[in-house]
């Protein structure tokens, strides 16, 4: 087989690989749409202004080839000049996150297949919380494939191609990345040579221009490429015409799914040694995530976690009223608008994933932030309940971008309340609210007020018809006072607690209750998210 | 003093202090939506051996990883961010009032009486918290509605006893005095905080109630009869958790929830076969111990089932006893707080205060995100939850139970009783410099 045919079966195979915190596929088509003709002699639009950029402007022999190369090249991984991690997180599933025959996250079960996320290594004072930039600023994702030659001995992780995802500081947003070899490697599957040479592949959103493409004047995924001694090739689209990174990052952002207690598959301190036969460099980067006490390092995933929400907030506030993901977006520089940014108030766009830990996931019962003043407590959950387990919940990008929306002004908070309280037992998958969102979007212009009065005004109307109206009038009368602007609302929103609270301790809590609801909750991840967003994790405990 | 770490009750406030809570007569802005209702402030006491199984084993499962290690330097932790079920007390409203009174006169008797019932909320674990911001305490939403989005808030974590005087002998001259050499560490901070934000203010958050709480627990250990119906309760608790079948669950629980495994006629009616106890089963056995606790234990706080359970078991099955913290060591201000991953780093975001130019383990102070403080203030959360929820859940409570071990009877024919006593050996060892 021909280099171009090694490299585009193994292209075909991590086409839709989908690794936490970065998820771009495999290899670059070499005879892509136009790819692999010289338009330019120097890298100096290439980069964006991350850290990529900032090492690799003017040092096209840089370019890692694999994942060692690049912890060499920016200081990180197991380079990290951090005494306490080394920032390698590590998550064990028994998938591969390679491309299936029919899916497009296949998730046939595997042997442990460990993935990683390296993120930046945050070498500046710890107690300065602004520091975290220093993580989530760079990220990188190693995923497990099951060809790897030694892999029956539990050498399993491959080295590349490195996906890495890198903040924008002018932008706001997160650069893609892709690097592996220049040349393809006799050995694929195997530890490339010394000395092996880079490229590295951009990926990104950017207008169609192009009057005889399809898409013309719509938002297209584009790819280019460099190596040393080359100039950076035309921008191209990916194989098929195919969205790479943002098949899974539909947003842009960072993902973790179980970005929550207990982090299941996660090396957490509630999981800490990888119950798989590892070996090699995956047995390496595997501990550098588990507690070692005897130099005092661990990754821990309950450590990614703030990096990740720190990572995610920032990406959708941006740092000046201009950048990030809602400014850009609303100005149209990214894909969808305000009616998308309503899409995570009313519907959802990515998910996060809850597992029962010391206590029951309280979305199965009640949506939080409807009940957040309340006295409900989650029921708890002992022993070694796996009910549920992955339970789909409302991410925190979705609730990030609500609450810019509302420091914005384009939603008030009793606005967004009224909308939580339309089905206030189910903080996603709610056809009470999502159907609402085509209306409440038709003829939206960007003008703030206006975007809360149309949302007031539509759900004023459906006051009169609430399906509870008579069942919960506690319920009805609070969203109606939320809803009318200039007065208080204490009593109402007491009453309406009281009425939540006997409703949620009516609510059965058995296993076989949660089933149900788990099981809902699953179809329909898999029937929205599953050829589209956020990459479905194995879903059913063993 | 009250020693006893027992749930206070919030009693009734000044006629004048309600009087003013909810009778603001500012204009209603529709972003302002007035205050949030709070509910019950702490969970409920169990008094039932089953049921404290259940909480035992998460309790042991969250910390899994750092048992044997944390038993092999004589120590145990917890973390300091309370449970869920614990909220803020509603005394910060009456606090808050107090705040905006102290202008106009001397209240601080009327805070002495309204920090006596903040003991309901946050700051169950030996440690206590504070949102601050320019020297003021925020904890509530109504002191968070009155700042900028420029103020940097933070979060003033102390684990210094309530009744620890220090070389002033005086428990609130201690506080204030360390408050106001704190001050200077806080960001833009106008006036010297409160004590509470220095020093605990809860008698619960005693170390007369931590002496009490393990000389209880260890005193319970030549009761063969509560060692039996605990051994049997985790028994039937482990083939609970180990059946799928909701109806083999309700018949265990039948059998043994609530009734006296120590009788031998109820433990065959249970109709399990008897094994031998593993480690990780001795100590859940041992953890119950705090529901009999002689002048009672917590049933749901981090802290009490961990300390109750290994001074129980180092007493029942080591025979060690447990001297007083204060003739150990008369200087020890409280158990330190380090990190919960890593307990030689404390969250992103934290520091130590300085004390005499030396990182001081009992007062951690840690900067919270300008955006997480905008989120939380708009969503009409307290700060305080923010400073729980960002920070309490990473920051540990360490206890050297092993330097109070006397050991001159110790056994050490298990090896729980090898690790402990090596532990205690090793903290009992003189300390090598480093935090206060």
């Amino acid at each position: 087989m021909s280099s171009l045919g090694k490299r585009l079966g193994l292209a075909l195979a991590l086409a839709t690989a989908a690794a936490t915190a970065v998820a771009c596929g495999g290899p670059v088509d070499e005879d892509g749409e136009s790819g692999g003709e010289a338009i330019s002699g120097d890298d100096s639009t290439f980069y964006g202004n991350d850290r990529v950029g900032a090492i690799l402007k003017g040092h096209p022999e840089l370019i890692p080839a694999s994942f060692d190369q690049y912890e060499k090249v920016f200081k990180v991984g197991r380079e990290c000049a951090r005494k306490d991690s080394k920032e390698i997180f590590v998550v064990e599933e028994s998938q591969t996150r390679l491309a299936g025959p029919r899916e497009l996250h296949e998730v046939t079960q595997t042997k442990l297949m460990p993935r990683a996320v390296i993120s930046g290594c945050n070498t500046g004072d710890l107690s300065d919380p602004t520091t975290v930039k220093n993580s989530y600023g760079l990220f990188a994702a190693l995923i497990s494939d099951p060809n790897m030659n030694d892999s029956p001995k539990g050498d399993t992780m491959r080295m590349w191609p490195l996906e890495v995802i890198a903040l924008d500081n002018t932008t706001g947003l997160y650069n893609f990345y892709v690097f592996e070899p220049a040349e393809f490697p006799n050995d694929p599957e195997g530890v490339l040579p010394e000395g092996t040479k880079g490229r590295v592949t951009r990926v990104y959103r950017s207008i169609e221009t192009r009057k005889d493409k399809a898409g013309f004047g719509q938002f297209n995924v584009f790819e280019k490429r460099l190596e040393a001694g080359k100039a950076v090739t035309a921008e191209a689209q990916p194989i098929g015409g195919g969205n790479r990174c943002f098949n899974c990052h539909v947003n842009g952002a960072p993902l973790m799914n179980e970005m929550q207690d207990p982090w299941t598959n996660w090396v957490s301190f509630k999981k800490t040694l990888p119950s798989a036969q590892m070996s090699g460099p995956t047995q390496k980067l595997v501990s550098e995530a588990v507690p070692n006490a005897s130099v005092g390092t661990s990754s821990l995933a309950n450590d990614l976690e703030p990096i990740m929400r720190s990572a995610i907030q920032n990406y959708v506030f941006g740092t000046t009223r201009t950048n990030g993901w809602a400014n850009t977006t609303l100005a149209g520089g990214l894909p969808g608008g305000i009616s998308h940014m309503l899409e995570s108030v009313f519907c959802e766009t990515e998910l996060n994933y809850a597992s029962a830990s010391q206590s029951l996931p309280l979305e199965l019962f009640v949506d939080k932030d409807a009940a957040g003043p309340s006295s409900i407590t989650p029921p708890p959950s002992f022993g070694d309940d796996k009910t549920p387990f992955q339970l789909p919940i409302r991410s925190t990008r979705d609730k990030e971008t609500e609450s810019w929306l509302i420091q914005k002004k384009f939603l008030s908070a009793p606005t967004a309340m009224a909308v939580r309280l339309l089905d206030d037992e189910n903080d996603i998958f709610s056809p009470a609210r999502c159907n609402l969102l085509p209306e409440i979007t038709k003829d939206l212009g960007n003008d703030p007020s206006k975007v809360d009065e149309k949302i007031r005004t539509v759900l004023t109307a459906k006051l009169a018809s609430l399906p509870f109206a008579t069942t919960q009038p506690k319920r009805a009368a609070y969203i109606k006072s939320l809803l009318t602007v200039g007065i208080r609302r204490e009593v109402a929103q007491r009453e309406y607690l009281d009425e939540l609270t006997k409703r949620f301790e009516a609510a059965p809590k058995t296993d076989a209750a949660v089933k149900v609801k788990e099981k809902f909750r699953k179809a329909r991840a898999r029937e929205k998210f599953n050829t589209r967003s956020t990459p479905l994790p194995i879903l059913d405990a063993k | 003093m009250n020693l006893v770490r027992n749930i206070s009750v919030l009693g009734l406030v000044g006629a004048a202090l309600l009087a003013g809570v909810g009778c603001s007569s500012a204009a209603v802005d529709d972003s302002d939506d007035g205050d949030q209702t709070t509910g019950a402030a702490t969970p409920g006491q169990n008094d039932i051996v089953f049921e404290q199984v259940k909480t035992c084993d998460n309790l042991f499962k969250d910390r899994a990883a750092f048992r044997d290690a944390d038993l092999q330097e004589g120590v145990l932790r917890w973390k300091c961010g309370d449970v869920d079920g614990v909220s803020i007390s509603k005394c910060e409203d009456n606090l808050a009032l107090l705040a905006a009174e102290e202008a106009k006169g001397n209240v601080t008797q009327e805070r002495r009486a309204a920090l006596s019932e903040c003991g309901n909320g946050y700051g169950q674990e030996y440690c206590e918290y504070n949102a601050v911001s320019k020297g003021n305490v925020v904890n509530g939403v109504k002191t968070a509605a009155a700042l900028k989005d420029s103020d940097v808030v933070q979060c003033v974590f102390t684990s210094v006893q309530s009744d620890f005087e220090g070389k002033l002998g005086d428990t609130e001259k201690f506080a204030d005095d360390l408050a106001a050499k704190i001050k200077p560490q806080l960001v833009a901070a106008e006036r010297v905080p409160e004590g509470r934000v220095a020093a605990m203010k809860q008698g619960v958050n005693s170390r007369g109630a931590a002496d009490t709480l393990i000389n209880d627990c260890a005193n319970l250990a030549p009761d063969t009869k509560l060692a039996k119906d605990a051994e049997r309760q985790v028994q039937c608790y482990n083939a609970w958790s180990k059946t799928s079948s909701p109806a083999e669950k309700a018949k265990l629980e039948s059998k043994c929830k609530g009734v006296d495994l120590s009788s031998d006629a109820n433990w065959a009616a249970v109709g399990i076969s008897p094994t031998a106890l593993t480690d990780a089963d001795s100590d859940l056995a041992a953890c119950t111990m705090v529901l009999k606790a002689k002048h009672g234990g917590v049933s749901w706080r981090n802290s009490d089932p961990t300390i109750c359970a290994r001074s129980y078991r180092a007493a029942h099955e080591c025979n060690v006893n447990f001297k007083q913290i204060g003739t150990v060591a008369p200087t020890f201000p409280g158990f330190s707080m380090q990190g919960w991953t890593n307990r030689d780093t404390l969250p992103t975001g934290c520091k130590y205060a300085t004390l005499d130019s030396a990182p001081y383990a009992n007062v951690v102070i840690c900067t919270a995100g300008a955006q997480d403080v905008k989120n939380y203030r708009t969503q009409k959360k307290p700060l305080q939850t923010l400073c729980r929820d960002k920070f309490g859940v990473n920051v540990a409570m360490q206890a050297p139970i092993g330097a109070l071990a006397n050991l001159s009877a110790a056994k050490e024919e298990t090896p729980f009783c090898k690790a402990f006593v090596a532990g205690a050996k090793h903290a009992q060892s003189p300390a090598p410099s480093g935090k206060q």
